[in-house]
């Protein structure tokens, strides 16, 4: 765990979030900032003059702790308040009970819940569109992207530690079952999940 | 629950009016926002895997329909989850059409059954009789035919009652 120099809570939408949900994205930046805060505006002007903007979206597909340093705070503030509205809405599921839609829906596997977590804060919401989060009758967290109905994911988290997705990507369909829940999504998938 | 594509020729409930014809419309509850996204789409979790598989997903087949039946549903289903259910809306669809998607295998993925019930006499499901692991593609089909032709549940009663 990476420390941060003033631990807060984070307020969204109504739910508090502990310290530590501070993601490593923006963790790192305040630990460059108390080694470095003078250099670091020089370095950071210098650097991302000279990375070209394809080189920049192409960490599309990486995890938080391997976003480069450059990011300004806006994009970091962004980022934060966009994964923790995910969060938030995964997190929600987790009041609903047994017999929720009737007898047979089942409430949240708690796994699913924390599965669904821990895949929300790999992918860069600063980038990337944030899904519609809901709770299946069988207690599977379901994320849906409908982007002008051409791309589609249905992607979901049954609390088994891993994943499942139909993908249909302008036509072109994609059927993944079971991927553990550490590896992040395909890099064509998550291409044509990104914010224009 | 184990159906086979000729079920869906054979009636199957002494209180049905006769099998479900592919010129039969059939209709769909759902809800928003619970169903629906942020940009007013319908979510593919508006129709449920394990109902598709094992329950059977219940439809109300149009030429039956009882409309103070499927109001008092409509109701009771909102106030089950009246935060998340603050608008009822209700799809149609062509049972020709859910009979015509197909498996991997470009066999039949779904039938339509006339399974109906004391309390509803238009009741009628429908089951994926494809391999379980084709069900999350084989719901988004469903869920394409489903958002072709949704309104709000007050519209849809409103010119039915014309």
């Amino acid at each position: 765990m990476i420390e941060t120099a003033n631990p807060v809570n984070w307020v969204l939408s109504g739910t508090t979030f502990p310290a530590n949900e501070v993601n490593t994205f923006e963790t790192r930046t305040n630990r460059q900032r108390g080694f470095k805060p003078l250099a670091s505006l020089v370095t950071t002007l210098a650097v991302v003059a000279a990375i070209s903007q394809d080189e920049i979206l192409s960490y599309d597909t990486a995890t938080a702790s391997e976003i480069p340093e450059i990011i300004d705070n806006q994009v970091l503030t962004e980022y934060k308040k966009v994964v923790n509205e995910v969060i938030s809405q995964i997190r929600s599921k987790a009041l609903y009970e047994d017999g929720w839609d009737g007898p047979n829906s089942l409430a949240p596997i708690r796994q699913a819940i924390n599965d669904a977590v821990s895949f929300a804060r790999m992918i860069d919401f600063s980038r990337i569109h944030t899904p519609f989060v809901s709770l299946e009758v069988d207690g599977e967290i379901n994320f849906w992207w409908n982007l002008d109905e051409k791309i589609k994911v249905d992607l979901g988290f049954d609390g088994s530690g891993a994943y499942s997705y139909y993908a249909n990507l302008a036509g072109i369909e994609h059927s993944v079952d079971d991927v553990t829940i550490d590896i992040p999504l395909s890099s064509e998938v998550m291409k044509n999940l990104k914010r224009l | 629950m184990d159906f086979i594509i000729s079920d869906e020729h054979v009636v199957q409930s002494t209180l049905s009016p006769g099998i479900v014809l592919n010129e039969e419309v059939v209709l769909r509850l759902g809800f928003s926002p619970e169903h629906v996204d942020e940009n007013g789409k319908l979510a593919a979790s508006a129709i449920s895997k394990q109902d598709l598989i094992s329950r059977g997903w219940s439809v109300y087949r149009e030429n039956y329909l009882d409309v103070d039946k499927i109001s008092i549903d409509a109701e009771n289903q909102a106030s089950r989850l009246p935060n998340k259910r603050t608008t009822t809306l209700i799809s149609t669809m062509l049972a020709a059409r859910i009979r015509a998607f197909l498996c991997n295998k470009d066999l039949q993925a779904f039938i339509v059954i006339d399974d109906a019930l004391p309390e509803n006499l238009a009741h009628a499901s429908v089951y994926c009789i494809a391999e379980k692991k084709e069900a999350r593609r084989l719901r988004n089909y469903l869920r394409d035919l489903m958002a072709e032709d949704m309104r709000t549940f007050a519209d849809y009663i409103a010119m039915y009652r014309e």
